[in-house]
């Protein structure tokens, strides 16, 4: 049977604890960083590559400063590589608003590694399993984005119903799996 | 049990456009607001994040070359520094209050017996940040530091707190180069100048009027690149 949750929670929850071994499997993970800001730096060239110590620094931090809010559904380095986009884009916002040029990511640039998309079944059980337990038409819709990989355009269309009212739907089920899946690794959040 | 509704309404029409692909971080509209609206941007980070682990994982990165030098020893050294104390789990909480108790007791002792060395400096009767996860720190390049200057947002400060920075040389000699006795924002830009004016190897020492955190003082070495 499937965990709920992927192995590396429980390694975060250890690093929380301040286990000495978690620290060092840590400082293992984090080294994607580096790597993770190298690879997405193909889609912002107007990055120097100068700048992206910097930038794997600052993701760096913002992974350990937030490291509760990682839920355990997908294994911590795929976290990790939202974070470093994520720091990207906070870099080149403030980038932009100090020197006023453009900063903006280029769409057409290839992004990240490929994706090993259908290989981890485990993840997608473990996935279905965690939408599942919302239930309702959020979960339909979470289902068809996230394991369907369809956009909310098309599953308007193909039942019928106005965008806005899947973009909703799609809105409250992240809400509510957030709500369900609260309780971080750090034993901290809302009841489930 | 699902969240109750005010956790769910009223809902942010942009958030959704964002959440939905439709709008990206990149627009406009959206840096604005993130910048603007600290509450919408932590929202919209967690749901993105959240949604980020819905996703098929991305091929692991593990197997790349070091992309710079020096990138897996920052990395590495970032973790370090930010060993977090151990916290209790529940079940195991009180488990040895006397250990506590004795340990509180020797580090108050600790600290009246303690020889009274360098006398640090004040703002305002303030505290020292302890949290140093600022930047710059380690080894940078030189000409970095006209973009990034002296950043200290990761800090997370509360408004109204303002800061002071000081300069020492490798021998704790005070470095003067025309920095602003207090600033009130979250980064401190420099110019050319006083980039040239830094030697090589440098201490900055972050100084913070608040006691909004259980600080004390941030230090932090710089070796400059050419």
């Amino acid at each position: 049977m499937t965990s709920p949750l992927h192995p590396d929670h429980a390694q975060v929850a250890a690093y929380l604890r301040g286990e000495a071994a978690a620290a060092t499997w840590m400082a293992d993970q984090l080294l994607c960083i580096p790597r993770l800001v190298a690879w997405l730096r193909r889609k912002c060239p107007s990055v120097r590559t100068d700048q992206l110590p910097d930038i794997a620094q600052e993701a760096g931090l913002t992974a350990l400063t937030r490291l509760a809010s990682y839920h355990g559904l997908a294994p911590f380095e795929a976290w990790l590589h939202r974070i470093c986009e994520l720091s990207l884009y906070t870099f080149t916002r403030r980038q932009g608003r100090q020197r006023q040029t453009d900063l903006s990511f280029d769409p057409e640039a290839p992004t990240t590694p490929p994706l090993d998309a259908m290989a981890d079944d485990e993840h997608r059980a473990r996935i279905r399993a965690a939408i599942e337990s919302i239930g309702g038409a959020e979960a339909d819709i979470l289902k068809q984005r996230h394991l369907e990989g369809r956009e909310l355009r098309d599953i308007a269309a193909s039942r019928g119903i106005p965008l806005n009212t899947v973009r909703t739907w799609y809105y409250r089920g992240l809400k509510k799996l957030q709500w369900r899946l609260g309780e971080g690794p750090d034993g901290s959040g809302v009841p489930a | 049990m699902n969240p109750p509704r005010d956790e769910l309404d009223p809902v942010d029409p942009m958030l959704e456009r964002l959440l939905a692909g439709e709008l990206g971080l990149d627009d406009p509209t959206v840096r604005d607001r993130m910048q603007q609206d600290p509450d919408f941007a932590a929202e919209a980070e967690a749901l993105l994040t959240l949604a980020a682990e819905l996703d098929p994982p991305p091929k692991s990165v593990r197997g790349e070359p070091e992309p710079w030098a020096g990138a897996d020893r920052a990395m590495v050294e970032l973790v370090q520094q930010h060993r977090k104390p151990v916290v209790p789990i529940a079940g195991h909480r009180r488990r040895w209050p006397w250990l506590v108790a004795m340990a509180a007791a020797l580090v108050v002792a600790a600290l009246m017996l303690w020889p009274r060395g360098e006398k640090l400096p004040e703002i305002d009767g303030s505290l020292y940040l302890q949290n140093c996860m600022v930047s710059p720190r380690g080894e940078v390049q030189r000409g970095s530091l006209v973009t990034t200057g002296f950043d200290w947002s990761s800090l997370g400060a509360t408004p109204g707190t303002t800061y002071k920075i000081e300069l020492t040389d490798e021998k704790g000699r005070t470095l003067s180069i025309g920095l602003p006795a207090t600033t009130g924002d979250l980064s401190l830009p420099l110019t050319q100048t006083q980039v040239d004016a830094l030697p090589s190897k440098f201490r900055w020492m972050l100084i913070s009027s608040n006691d909004y955190s259980p600080s004390r003082r941030c230090s932090t070495d710089v070796v400059l690149l050419p």
